[in-house]
């Protein structure tokens, strides 16, 4: 399968995802805001804790300027034990198919690839974090969302 | 299943028909005045001798099919076992890199059998002497749980920091504190001489996911179903044998033997 490499620019990729809710969430119920969708490899490992704990803790602030939404290809199961365990309290998408992983290509080996993708309110990419420390990646986006303002 | 209840269908039907033949030679003795216990004595001698012939044949015949069964699942262990990755740069390897005999071992920090292997390894290594080393992989059971993965995780940080004899050392002492879900992997890490700080980054990153990962996933293409399991593997020639379990170091020498 062809990896898709996607650039700052670019127009975000459609989804039609489930949340740890069972919900369906799609990118167009997002039109109108700013939107961070955070790749992450795999539920309860220590990074993914630190970066979903990190967004949890900025949440108040961040929710000001942006939407936080994870993706990864656990299970709805999975990610509502894991949204559950930290009190998460943004969207985490089910990607079991990891079709929309593919589709941002996110893809790891075995997982997704820890990367973020910051979509204006027109759908388009205008940042894409192909570098993130889960421990100050909440920072970093504060930061760039703040500016965008 | 389907088998035995029709077994037991069958003797069922024998001993009915042995009561139906007993109560008529009864019934017409007491009618016609014979000597009717001699009689039924002698049938139903005959029809317990037939019983017991039919369940001897079909113990014979399960134990026939039980063979079969374990031949051909030791053909296709053998068959399976191929796949084992050979060593790597990225194996830790413990004892002389040169052995002829690897024992390569897919196993959980949060095993207790893995933990009781984790010394009858090191026996098995120092009755050797040089002739076999020791290489740790991953299959984190309890996958995708935090613990089992997150001290997996820890232990690849550890070696990355400090090498392949922190590795062990830390193993070690995850084994010594465990199984456990609440290690603390850090401490751990200090009170081994690694920087605290290098430790934390490296695990807060995940860094070992993938190779965790195709570990685990090598070990189950292998045949790897529980753990430990271990290869008995030779360097020379290739030639593998899974061994399922804490089994010890004799039976383990028993392999190496037919190897060296």
């Amino acid at each position: 399968m062809k990896k898709i490499k996607l650039r700052e620019g670019d127009q975000a990729p459609d989804f039609e995802i489930q949340d740890q809710e069972g919900d369906l969430r799609t990118l167009e119920e997002f039109n109108g805001k700013l939107l961070l969708l955070y790749f992450y490899p795999k539920d309860n490992t220590p990074g993914c804790t630190n970066e979903a704990c990190g967004f949890r803790d900025s949440y108040d602030d961040l929710i000001r300027y942006v939407h936080v939404v994870g993706v990864s290809g656990d299970s709805v199961d999975s990610h509502q034990k894991f949204a559950g365990r930290h009190g998460l309290q943004f969207p985490l998408l089910a990607d079991t198919k990891k079709e929309m992983i593919h589709a941002y290509g996110a893809d790891g080996v075995f997982f997704s690839r820890r990367v973020s993708f910051l979509i204006n309110r027109e759908g388009t990419i205008v940042k894409i974090y192909e570098k993130v420390n889960p421990l100050e990646h909440p920072d970093e986006v504060m930061e760039e969302v703040a500016a965008l303002q | 299943m389907e088998n035995s209840k029709k077994d037991i269908g069958l003797i069922l039907a024998i001993a009915f028909a042995s009561a139906a033949v007993s109560g008529s030679l009864v019934f017409f003795g007491l009618q016609f005045g014979n000597n009717n216990d001699l009689k039924v004595s002698v049938l139903d001698a005959q029809i317990d001798e037939a019983v017991e012939r039919y369940v001897e044949k079909k113990q014979l015949e399960a134990e026939e099919q039980m063979a079969v069964a374990a031949e051909e699942e030791t053909r296709n262990s053998a068959e399976l076992a191929k796949n084992v990755m050979p060593i790597s740069e990225d194996d830790h390897v413990f004892g002389n890199k040169d052995a002829k005999i690897t024992l390569i071992e897919y196993s959980d920090f949060h095993c207790g059998f893995c933990k009781k292997f984790h010394p009858i390894a090191k026996e098995i290594l120092a009755m050797y002497e040089g002739d076999v080393n020791w290489v740790y992989r991953h299959y984190p059971l309890g996958y995708p749980q935090r613990a089992a993965m997150e001290q997996a995780l820890a232990s690849e940080c550890a070696g990355e920091i400090g090498g392949s004899e922190k590795f062990w050392e830390y193993a070690q002492g995850i084994f010594d504190e465990g199984p456990a879900d609440d290690v603390a992997l850090i401490a751990l890490a200090e009170k081994l001489g690694l920087d605290g700080k290098a430790f934390e980054a490296c695990l807060s990153n995940d860094k070992y996911l993938e190779k965790i990962a195709a570990q685990r996933q090598n070990g189950m293409d292998s045949g790897v179903q529980g753990t430990p399991g271990t290869f008995v593997y030779n360097n020379e020639t290739g030639e593998v044998y899974l061994v399922k379990g804490a089994q010890s170091a004799s039976m383990f020498a028993n392999i190496i033997d037919e190897m060296i």
